[in-house]
């Protein structure tokens, strides 16, 4: 009994985990404000639903979600180019509630506000993923592959030049690197692995709705990456862990669902203002939140 | 004339920053920038590089017209530049700085995914050898002392690859002795051919310097020549000390 419900946890702990450190990308190594994240992940979420409800195989659509995600990463740096620090989060977070809203309303499509069911697992070469351990490995091995390519870049000369961007711009231009380019380039693969994220999320719950990809996600995929720290990926990996099980715990005391959800909220809350009043860097960041 | 700028002009609002500057500056010399405070000197660099966007102009470098190119380009065609306040990276250390100047392929995403490359330590050495800097090559920016983090901006801007150095104020809040070694290592660079072009206000500095001194005064040039033209032209005083 006790299985199956490990099982569920530690496949939402994996797509969480590339939903955070693809955030960190952006957030923390970039030093971009960006609250567009979850919008990313809902685009992957219903792109890769919508293809595969029309009969377009598993394997493209999860690589649509990835690339289609992208190409909103590169539109959104492209229109918020000239902005920073709090005018660029409120742009980010502008663009999270313009998805949310389309998502919503644009009911042909996604079906507004009653969701779409049924989605299918995953169907590869043949193959489907249908009992959940066999999701888990699929779900674990994406999420260890992206964490492996983020620490790979971040770790490079390129991750030395997002640290860059993150501290003083005008000094890398005048260094002759092109910010804007760099900026793009890590908001485009920060967003793939959110939609990438977002289709592996759809598929697993077999239901999506607008109410997946709101502010509360936001908030708490901003929780995980600050109280992992910013700027480190190991950090991400681990708080994810913490702040996607902590919860887990009320389930044992026996309060109604209506206090429950709440109580989760409030949690999340004080994990986030612990972290930012004694630990401003998080477990494992380098850097300060600016 | 490797660097000629032609009718130069930058409005802020109703203050007129640059009011058709014309430069031209001679290769392998140092050309010192002088003036009272705002008469444009910093403005000049940053329109130069298209820091900040000019409001009239031609600026020619090598024989190619850079007047509309974003700055990263512009410093690709072989500009290098210092700060008067230095614009260092607080969370990476000496090596890591070089590495963005040295390593022509950090922009490229994939091709460090696959096979991340780091410079040799010979080849910082020799450029941190250069201004006399001799520190860890993982110290961080942000534990360097204030002389020591412009030593490092001029010896990455050394390792740029350039045909021209400009540098802002690059004496400006070090100690004397620091301002002894910066003067010896730019004297040093122009025996090597190096054309330089700086802003300075300290006038022994410049005098003991440049060859050549450009005088600008509310955005345009009052007068250029040789250190001791310029030290004899009772416009100069005029400019400096008010009537």
């Amino acid at each position: 009994m006790i299985l199956p419900y490990i099982i569920h946890l530690l496949i939402f702990i994996s797509i969480y985990t590339i939903l955070t450190v693809s955030l960190n990308l952006t957030l923390g190594f970039t030093g971009m404000l960006n609250l567009g994240h979850i919008a990313f992940f809902g685009i992957g979420a219903y792109t890769s639903t919508l293809l595969v409800m029309n009969g377009v195989p598993y394997i493209i659509a999860f690589l649509a979600a990835g690339i289609i995600a992208g190409i909103f990463g590169y539109l959104l740096v492209y229109a918020v180019r000239k902005l920073k620090g709090d005018y660029l989060a409120l742009a980010t977070l502008g663009f999270s509630f313009v998805m949310t809203t389309l998502f919503l309303n644009w009911s042909s499509l996604t079906r507004g506000p009653l969701g779409i069911p049924g989605i299918p697992r995953p169907e590869i070469f043949g193959f489907i993923i249908k009992t959940p351990p066999a999701y888990l490995l699929f779900v674990a091995v994406i999420a260890i592959i992206i964490c492996i390519i983020c620490w790979r870049i971040t770790t490079s000369s390129f991750g030395t030049l997002l640290t860059a961007v993150r501290d003083d711009q005008l000094g890398l231009q005048v260094l002759g690197k092109n910010v804007f380019l760099l900026k793009a380039k890590a908001m485009i693969l920060s967003a793939c692995f959110a939609g990438i994220a977002g289709s592996l999320f759809a598929h697993y719950l077999s239901f999506i709705d607008p109410g997946s990809f709101t502010l509360t996600e936001i908030i708490l995929v901003f929780t995980i990456v600050i109280v992992g720290g910013i700027a480190s990926i190991k950090g991400s990996i681990i708080a994810t862990f913490v702040i996607i099980l902590l919860p887990e715990l009320l389930r044992f005391l026996a309060l109604p669902s209506a206090i429950l959800g709440p109580l989760r909220q409030v949690l999340y809350a004080l994990l986030l203002l612990i972290i930012l009043l004694y630990r401003p860097r998080g477990l494992y960041g380098r850097i300060d939140l600016e | 004339m490797i660097l000629t700028i032609t009718n130069l002009k930058k409005y802020f609002g109703g203050i007129r920053a640059l009011d058709g500057a014309t430069i031209n500056v001679a290769p392998g010399k140092i050309t010192a920038l002088i003036g009272p405070n705002g008469c444009g000197k910093t403005t000049l660099f940053n329109t130069l590089l298209n820091l900040e966007q000019k409001d009239e102009g031609t600026i020619i470098f090598n024989k190619e017209n850079i007047s509309n190119l974003p700055t990263h380009n512009i410093i690709k065609k072989g500009i290098a530049r210092t700060f008067q306040e230095v614009r260092l990276f607080k969370n990476l250390s000496i090596q890591e700085h070089f590495d963005i100047v040295l390593n022509n392929d950090n922009e490229k995403l994939f091709k460090n995914i696959f096979s991340p490359a780091r410079n040799n330590e010979t080849t910082i050495k020799k450029y941190l050898a250069q201004v006399n800097l001799n520190k860890p090559l993982t110290t961080y920016a942000i534990d360097l002392s204030y002389g020591q983090r412009k030593l490092l901006d001029l010896a990455l801007a050394l390792a740029l690859p350039h045909k021209i150095l400009l540098l802002d104020e690059p004496v400006a809040g070090i100690n004397p002795e620091l301002r002894i070694i910066i003067k010896d290592i730019l004297k040093k660079l122009r025996t090597q051919g190096e054309t330089i072009l700086l802003i300075e206000h300290d006038m022994n500095f410049v005098m003991d310097l440049a060859d050549h001194i450009i005088v600008l005064d509310e955005g345009k040039k009052l007068v250029e020549g040789t250190p001791k033209k310029i030290q004899d032209n009772p416009h100069v005083l005029e400019a400096y000390l008010g009537d």
